[in-house]
């Protein structure tokens, strides 16, 4: 399924054993503390040393909105939505099916490539509600 | 620490003023603030002045217009709390003896970037993947819709409420009532919120001269006291949030309960921050005006309406008499000090005594609000 979402760089995906592309969240070395985007330095501790750590690929929509109107180069409208993950980590993300979404329903996050930026490969990333996960 | 007392305000009609710069919006208000207080120019020791957009030394600017340079200008950036954090530092000033008499002033032109949602911070990750202000308060809604079995036809009636209000008031951007359907038939603009459940594009300015109470009796403006001033930020986490519970606000609340020594039973009318129909219906619960998931029922009750026991946004609110950002908490100002000072016609909240501002600024990722500033006041 397409879904327009804002291209993030390489530094927030990560291959996971099973070949498949994650979102990279971190976690801290010294407390455990989860962060995504993977933080510089950590808000438990202050430890800058904060190692890649892939995020769960699904989790429970918390909440969303359907924007129709927003930034202008955006292609309108499109649906996010917070996404609780089981590492207590909340990600916004865009969503699929739109006119389907309920909240508290499980959802699935889902990683593309999404060509070449300048400074390295692009990707994007989206929740989809568990029943239509085939994005 | 000695008391201090608002002796005069003034402020603008709120509205699209396009082609006035945020100079040109704030002098009037000044100087208005200057007649209603009965001060000098030279009577002004420090200036406090609230602005998002206004750019750089915006207070010094507007002074200089009114030929009141020198003393000390401090420029405020909170967000939507910029003004209400020019008050917060104002009172402290006077208070800590630093001076005996200042001056707030709160203005942003917002028709200086057309129309839309604000311009938010580029570097902050969730407004770079799409996130709007609108959206962040749609998904507050959908959220208590599904706890609490709030429906939009309920929402839409907190902007009924505004705009009625509105209609009392003219320095209110918005002049005219509407209807529940009018609300829901609007422009859809995120999901369930429509056009007239969101705060307008507009611009404005307000002002507000403040002094330590023992020297209140030297100017003719009445005088009214400020019991409580608070300023508190939004608290971090990257993880699970109840985003229908507003933590900042309720901490906030706490702080100013207890500086003024009272609780919600005790305020007559509020200007709270109600940029989106969802939000005042958090904030009643925040301030304790009812119980966690009454909100609605409270506002159907009538009670927060003109007439009622505790009149919430008698000026239109942000819904109806505008928001032009760091103009809010000042205007907040301006209204409970003439709604105290009973000089607010058929909108007046009779026999108030009681009134409570509250301006909270800006979302930033992984906050409730970034900045949230509570004043209490009383005649």
């Amino acid at each position: 399924m397409e879904v327009s979402a804002k291209p993030v760089s390489e530094a927030h995906v990560v291959t996971d054993d099973a070949g498949v592309l994650r979102l990279a969240g971190g976690q801290c070395a010294e407390c455990d503390a989860f962060s995504f985007p993977r933080a510089q330095v950590c808000v438990g501790c202050l430890s800058e040393d904060i190692v890649i750590s892939a995020l769960p690929d699904s989790g429970v929509l918390y909440s969303y909105a359907v924007i129709r109107v927003g930034d202008e180069h955006e292609k309108l409208p499109y649906a996010i939505g917070y996404v609780d993950l089981s590492n207590g980590v909340r990600v916004l993300s865009r969503l699929t099916d739109m006119d389907q979404l309920s909240v508290d329903m499980p959802v699935s996050l889902h990683v593309a490539r999404d060509g070449k930026g300048d400074s390295g490969a692009l990707y994007k990333f989206w929740a989809a509600p568990k029943e239509t996960a085939n994005a | 620490m000695r008391d201090v007392s608002v002796i005069g305000v003034g402020m603008i009609p709120f509205g699209r003023h396009r082609g006035k710069s945020t100079v040109d919006l704030a002098w009037p208000a000044v100087k208005q603030a200057l007649a209603d207080a009965g001060t000098d120019r030279a009577d002004i020791e420090m200036t406090f002045s609230g602005s998002s957009y206004g750019g750089m030394l915006t207070g010094q600017r507007i002074l200089n217009k009114l030929g009141m340079t020198g003393p000390p200008v401090i420029n405020v950036e909170n967000a939507c709390s910029s003004g209400s954090t020019a008050m917060f530092e104002a009172r402290r000033a006077v208070s800590h003896g630093d001076c005996d008499v200042a001056l707030v002033i709160g203005v942003d032109s917002l028709t200086q970037f057309g129309g839309g949602t604000i311009p938010l911070v580029d570097d902050d990750w969730e407004v770079s993947q799409g996130m709007t202000m609108p959206a962040l308060y749609a998904m507050r809604a959908r959220r208590y819709m599904h706890d609490f079995g709030a429906t939009e036809e309920q929402l839409a009636k907190v902007s009924v409420k505004a705009r009625s209000h509105g209609a009392r008031n003219p320095d209110a951007q918005f002049q005219k009532t509407v209807t529940v359907e009018e609300v829901l038939g609007s422009r859809p603009i995120a999901d369930p919120l429509t056009l007239l459940q969101c705060c307008p594009t507009g611009d404005g300015a307000a002002a507000a001269i403040i002094c330590a109470a023992d020297v209140a009796g030297r100017f003719e403006g009445e005088a009214v006291k400020i019991l409580a001033s608070e300023l508190c930020s939004g608290k971090f986490t990257n993880g699970f949030r109840d985003m229908t519970s507003m933590e900042i606000a309720i901490r906030g609340a706490g702080i100013a309960y207890e500086q003024a020594g009272l609780g919600p039973d005790d305020i007559d009318v509020a200007e709270v921050h109600d940029a989106f129909s969802i939000a005042e219906l958090l904030y009643y619960e925040a301030f304790g005006f009812c119980e966690r998931g009454e909100a609605v029922q409270l506002l159907e009750s009538g009670e927060t309406t003109i007439g009622g026991k505790i009149v919430v946004n008698p000026s239109g609110g942000l819904l109806a008499k505008g928001h032009p950002i760091g103009g809010t908490g000042v205007a907040q100002v301006v209204e409970i000090i003439r709604q105290l000072r009973g000089q607010c016609g058929d909108r007046q909240a009779e026999g108030a005594k009681i009134g409570l501002t509250h301006a909270t600024g800006g979302g930033a990722m992984g906050m409730d609000s970034g900045a949230c500033s509570i004043h209490i006041f009383a005649r």
